[in-house]
């Protein structure tokens, strides 16, 4: 398993790309869908093992690569990545959380990169260092973070207002001034 | 069957988390239930001594059902340590389980599916959480303090 990796301060301009997301509030879908029909009484909450496109037992709000306006896509590659960076080869996603909001524990099947993008004291992920270890990272703007794609990990319900992160695939090239290692 | 888990406040003993942990001699590694890959870290200890079992288990009076002697436990999570996702003991049907924390904290606790949704519960002295069979609940890593909690399923 490929370790936990956390980097802060790869993230150059967070509170701008959290003003436009918050301005394109309106093209961010809801997990679960709303338009969904109600689920029978007595279906688990929670299958652990479910397939990882499979959201609406989580809660929270995607603004998915597809829907994102060019300026909020502009503003996340000119924050993170070199100059001239293809952002076609990318998939991006903003996600917000509001209060109360969660992602349950799962596992992916690509790899991904996780960026911070709000700062929180009681907020962060949850992910797996090893077969033995799971580390709390707190939100903290800015922050880089990438675990192995078959790594545990979930976002406990939100304590905070607002909770903003973005997630790549594959993980973004990083500015060459920007901090790398892991700590 | 309905998988909820509902909070109940409970009447603890402000002596009982020192009286625990006095007692925490002969703890072995926790066993529990692990998801692919992975698995929980923290010290699981059953109660075996008279009077500290009796004493737990009152915790429960006023509370529907008889808590089962046998199955106290005090599990104890040290900074870093956390329970994976599991599901609530169903081992007799009909049973539930009661679980409250000995400490308090201001950024630990249990998540768990209480019906609409999944709620993080602090822990809090005296705020109990009542598990039907089946019902999931997770701690995790722990951040603030040594975290003391009581396990126990009722009959």
């Amino acid at each position: 398993m490929k370790p936990l990796t956390v980097v802060p301060d790869v993230v150059a301009d967070c509170a701008g790309i959290v003003s436009l997301a918050r301005r394109y509030r309106h093209l961010f879908a809801d997990h679960p869908d709303p338009g969904a029909p109600p689920r029978p009484a007595g279906t688990d909450p929670f299958d652990p093992y479910r397939d990882t496109e499979y959201e609406d037992d989580d809660r929270y709000h995607v603004l998915q690569s597809a829907w994102m306006p060019d300026d909020l896509r502009a503003a996340i590659f000119a924050a993170i990545t070199p100059e001239g960076t293809p952002m076609g080869d990318y998939y991006v996603q903003v996600n917000r959380y509001d209060r109360g909001d969660y992602v349950l524990p799962h596992r992916d099947s690509l790899r991904q990169g996780l960026y911070m993008l709000s700062t929180s004291g009681s907020d962060g992920l949850n992910a797996q260092h090893d077969p033995g270890t799971m580390v709390f990272v707190p939100d903290r703007a800015g922050t880089f973070v990438e675990h192995d794609p078959q790594a545990w990990h979930w976002v406990d319900p939100v304590v905070s207002e607002e909770r903003y992160t973005l997630v790549t695939i594959p993980p973004l090239p990083h500015r060459s001034d920007a901090p790398s290692g892991e700590v | 069957m309905i998988l909820t888990a509902g909070p109940t406040e409970v009447s603890v003993d402000p002596a009982l988390p020192q009286e625990v942990e006095s007692v925490l001699e002969g703890l072995r590694p926790s066993a529990p239930a692990d998801l692919t890959g992975a698995r929980s870290r923290y010290t699981d200890l059953a109660v075996d001594e008279p009077e500290l079992r009796d004493r737990l288990i009152a915790v429960a009076a006023g509370l529907p059902g008889t808590p089962d002697p046998a199955t106290v436990r005090v599990h104890r999570h040290g900074v870093g340590d956390f329970t994976l996702p599991r599901r609530a003991g169903d081992s007799a049907a009909g049973n539930w389980t009661l679980t409250f924390p000995l400490t308090d904290s201001e950024v630990d606790g249990v998540t768990a599916w209480t019906g609409e949704r999944f709620e993080r519960l602090p822990d809090r002295v005296g705020a109990g959480l009542v598990l039907e069979p089946g019902a999931w609940t997770w701690v995790s890593p722990v951040r603030g303090a040594p975290r003391y909690s009581v396990v126990m399923g009722v009959r």
